[in-house]
């Protein structure tokens, strides 16, 4: 055996020489959202939003061992290379410092508004933090760049609209979402971390590459029979540890028109999703590969025509589908119920083979191979009778019935345990694969009760969980799975515009997503564009039971309601105690062209059916006055979306909304700044 | 079936070699007219056979009547130079000598280009593909050590880096499934061949090999699963018998047959019969 142990030492050495091959470096964190672990893995550190608190966990005992207070609405965490946890604070636009090894803040990063992304340099040297807006101006978005050491501001640059989530596939570049989009949905931007510029035009060609057949005129008809798809709500990204791929959440919206009626029988929503699978808003993963020089491509189906490039028949290709199942036929005729809805995070684990993507609204984590979407041998894994490639799909939470939040996930660098914090539960579900071998599951190990209580009022409480459940059969059929969180996204809009059938059409028009949240729906009423309904129990009935295909439940609407009533409008830039000079003079304006006339009142709409056109159809018809409380984040504008930004709105000009050509160029500036401000 | 062809080939080419002792004594003997006896047989010296005699007259010159004790050949053969180059089998090339050789087959193709470094040491490199989607180079030596008029055994080794075009995750019944091979490569083995008396006799060899590989690409089968080793080692049994058969002096068309067995289950083949066939020559 002497010659065996020196085959051994040479070919040691030869690795030693070479290096080894893959060596399999952690170059980014396998965490996200709400959740992270420190660099040894002995402490995860998990935000509750609702209670403004890091509770920091001893992983060994499963035990919480303290809490530092940070600041309003905590909603990420990040650790860097020395252990030191940021945590970025939605409700006081900051990120909370934590030195390792303290217990309390040790400093406040002044952020731009709604900070959602945050990322550490594989260097260790620098923070990014992107926030939803600015400073100032909620036009667009900001990414910004600190020294992790002195935690001096390095830049501070404008980028996208509603930009949310961060990931760095070098030292030098990243990937960062956009949670809303526009003219063709959400999309990825790359960005130079040196200067904090886009780069490639700020887009992947995303809506082109999922909607290929149909972009492409091959479909016949010009490609119009094709269901087309855009992307939005894409709440995180993550890259592989060897920063080759990438992976972004997003919920597919329909676009075009959907001829089915909703009806009694319920499941109006479960009609159309992408390739027969899932709804009308269907969960999905979009992967874009990262080339040598940091260019990026989506990796994706094409959603317009699964006979020839789409999910349901091609198993050949090595990438997850890019839409995820919640529902469709499967291999024995069957219908598949695999409810998944709401992604709220992802991680992949540190060898780059599995993507864990947590589901917010349907409360599981959806476990998948990140490089194909076929079974190796023994291996459960259904493409072809679900449309998705899921190995395990694991509930956490305690209460079938009830979403848990579920909006973080961490897992440790050995590849064998992962946490996820349910934000509405208040605890850590610990996971597992204690069994092993291609039939096991992963499944659920420990829970951590956290000590923490909603801050919410009882009924709000249940009906942010009811709001955000596209589980319970209270709210949606078993095969429609869709929350009113799916398209309400965060309680606002999710900047679509829906063929849905309407009462003054007969057949689908065009209606863009309106905001709840901040408007006061009970003083407000009717509700929906043409003012169909008017009260919110009846338009519940409608939605939940004739769309969604739940049950009529009184209690359920009166907790829903409670908790969208209880909500604040979106944070802000532009919105001050009190009006500033320029906004005051836009109020002026705003009265001069008449917008006050129906927009009138302390939430700005007189709650009547008004004879408007909008700019781009110029057709008139009839709607019901909008509240126009938070309306500079509500975008697209008018009840069909046709106007993408408020500044459009105002400079379009145009006397049949409003009478704004009476307005000079100045008060047009005037009343930009003053409907930003509301 | 493939087995039999090959037996088939392989004794078709040999027994008729080894049926006949030595059926050019009579065209390799020197004309016997001075009684001297011919030279005996030497398998590795050149045999150069004498000018032959001509019968023809010079132009331009009185034609010499032919020496009586020379027997007249109308149309001599030549003597056969033996068949050495061994790219397959246990016999070293020999000091400074060089040897090609490329074969197709299944699973891989290849080609390796040898030297002699000394009488019995050869070095060589080569290149290995599993048409494209394996891609490795080598480096390998063959050390003699034992030679005979008929039988020769030798030692060898290859050592050699692959790249893969699928990652290992999804390369299901790919490449490293068929041949058990990983990144990192190390192959000591020992062969035997065995050549008839005839300068084109088959050269028959059986190679026993050791396949010793470095998985560098480990990944994790199973979510949560586990992290595996950076490196993992794989241990494999590889088993290859067939002919070089001397087409000429320096080329001969080899014919391989052989069956690995593989030791990662189940992300390798238990076997894998392996058959090629190729050229062996010396440029």
């Amino acid at each position: 055996m002497g010659w065996m142990k020196k085959g051994l030492l040479i070919g040691g050495v030869a690795m030693a020489l070479i290096g080894c091959g893959n060596n399999q470096q952690v170059k980014n964190s396998s965490a996200s959202g709400s959740l992270a672990l420190s660099n040894d893995d002995s402490l995860l550190y998990a935000a509750d939003t609702d209670n403004g608190v890091v509770s920091v966990v001893d992983t060994r005992t499963n035990s919480k061992s303290y809490e530092v207070q940070v600041g309003a609405r905590p909603f990420k965490v990040a650790v860097a290379a020395d252990d030191t946890v940021f945590v970025a604070n939605r409700g006081s636009r900051s990120v909370s410092v934590i030195r390792k090894g303290e217990r309390q803040v040790s400093a406040e990063l002044t952020t731009g508004v709604d900070p959602t992304g945050m990322a550490v340099s594989f260097d260790g040297k620098t923070l990014y933090v992107v926030s939803a807006t600015s400073k100032d101006n909620n036009e667009y978005g900001l990414l910004q760049a600190f020294d992790t050491a002195t935690l001096e501001e390095k830049y501070a640059q404008p980028l996208g609209y509603e930009p949310r989530a961060i990931a760095l596939t070098s030292n030098e570049q990243a990937l960062i979402t956009e949670y809303k989009g526009e003219d063709k949905g959400a999309d990825v931007i790359q960005v130079d971390l040196k200067t904090g510029t886009t780069m490639n035009g700020g887009n992947t060609g995303l809506y082109d590459s999922v909607n290929f057949t149909k972009v492409d005129n091959n479909g016949g008809a010009g490609g119009l029979n094709f269901a087309s798809f855009k992307s939005r709500g894409q709440t995180d990204v993550v890259v592989t540890p060897s920063g080759d791929r990438a992976f972004v959440t997003t919920v597919w919206a329909r676009e075009d028109n959907i001829s089915r009626q909703p009806s009694s029988t319920g499941g109006y929503y479960a009609a159309g999703g992408p390739c027969n699978v899932g709804a009308v808003a269907t969960a999905g993963i979009v992967t874009m590969n990262v080339g040598s020089n940091g260019s990026t491509q989506p990796k994706v189906d094409d959603l317009t025509d699964c006979a020839s490039r789409g999910t349901n028949t091609n198993t050949d290709v090595d990438f997850p589908p890019t839409a995820m199942g919640t529902g469709g036929v499967n291999s024995s005729g069957g219908l598949s119920n695999i409810a998944v809805q709401g992604p709220s995070a992802i991680a992949v684990d540190p060898t780059g083979e599995w993507i864990f993507v947590v589901n917010k609204e349907t409360s599981n984590v959806a476990i998948m191979p990140a490089w194909r979407r076929t079974g190796r041998d023994g291996e459960s894994i259904d493409f072809q009778g679900t449309g998705s490639s899921f190995r395990s799909v694991v509930d956490v939470n305690m209460n079938a019935a009830l979403s848990s939040g579920a909006d973080g996930i961490a897992l440790t660098k050995d590849g064998r345990t992962a946490f996820v914090y349910n934000q509405f539960d208040h605890n850590v579900v610990r996971l597992g694969n204690p069994e092993g071998g291609p039939m096991s599951q992963v499944r659920v190990t420990a829970t951590v009760d956290l000590g923490l209580k909603d801050t919410l009022p009882a009924e709000a409480a249940k009906g942010r969980r009811f709001f955000f459940d596209a589980k319970s059969t209270q709210m949606s059929s078993e095969f429609t799975h869709v929350s009113c969180g799916s398209c309400h996204l965060e309680g606002r809009d999710d900047g679509h515009v829906w063929g849905f059938p309407t009462k003054i059409q007969s057949v689908s028009g065009q209606r863009q997503t309106p905001s709840l949240v901040g408007r006061k729906t009970s003083v407000t009423l009717p509700m929906h564009w043409e003012g169909e309904f008017d009260d919110f129990a009846e338009f519940m009935n409608h939605t939940v039971v004739s769309r969604m295909g739940g049950k009529q439940d009184p209690v359920i609407q009166g907790q829903i309601q409670t908790w969208i009533e209880s909500q604040e409008l979106p944070e802000n830039p532009n919105h001050h105690a009190n009006l500033t000079e320029v906004q005051l003079r836009g109020q002026v304006a705003f009265m001069k062209a008449e917008c006050g006339t129906c927009h009138s009142g302390e939430y700005l709409t007189d709650q009547k059916l008004q004879t408007v056109s909008t700019r781009g159809a110029n057709t008139m018809g009839t709607f019901d006055t909008p509240s126009l409380k938070g309306i500079s984040r509500s975008g697209p504008f008018m009840h069909d979306g046709t106007v993408r930004t408020l500044r459009d709105r105002v400079f379009q000009g145009g006397n049949t909304h409003g009478k704004l050509d009476v307005l000079t160029a100045a008060e047009q500036s005037d009343l930009l700044e003053y409907l930003k401000s509301l | 079936m493939m087995f039999r062809a090959a037996v088939v080939a392989v004794l078709a080419c040999a027994v008729p070699a080894a049926a006949q002792d030595n059926p050019e004594q009579e065209w390799n003997a020197l004309p016997s007219g001075k009684g001297q006896p011919p030279p005996p047989p030497a398998r590795d010296d050149i045999l150069v056979p004498p000018p032959p005699p001509s019968s023809d007259p010079q132009p331009g010159a009185p034609a010499a009547a032919a020496p009586a004790s020379v027997p007249t050949v109308s149309s001599p053969r030549p003597v056969l130079e033996p068949n050495t180059i061994s790219m397959f089998g246990a016999r070293s090339l020999g000091f400074l000598n060089r040897g090609e050789m490329f074969y197709l087959g299944f699973p891989l193709i290849g080609v390796r280009f040898s030297i002699g470094l000394a009488e019995r040491f050869d070095f060589g490199i080569g290149f290995d593909s599993f048409y494209g989607m394996m891609n490795e180079p080598l480096v390998g030596m063959r050390v003699n050590f034992f030679r005979g008029t008929n039988w020769n055994m030798a030692a060898t080794l290859e050592a050699g880096w692959a790249w893969f075009q699928s990652r290992a995750s999804i390369d299901l019944r790919g490449p490293r499934w068929l041949t058990g091979r990983r990144n990192g490569n190390i192959m000591p083995g020992v062969v035997f061949s065995y050549q008839g008396d005839h300068p084109r006799a088959a050269r028959l060899f059986l190679a026993l090999q050791y396949l010793l590989t470095f998985d560098t690409e480990p990944y994790q089968k199973d979510p949560l699963g586990g992290v595996p080793a950076s490196v993992q080692l794989g241990h494999n049994g590889q088993l290859r018998a067939g002919a070089e058969m001397p087409l000429s002096a320096k080329t001969s068309f080899v014919f391989l047959l052989g069956l690995d067995v593989h030791g990662r289950q189940p992300d390798d083949s238990i076997v894998m019969p392996v058959c090629s066939v190729g050229l062996v020559t010396s440029i």
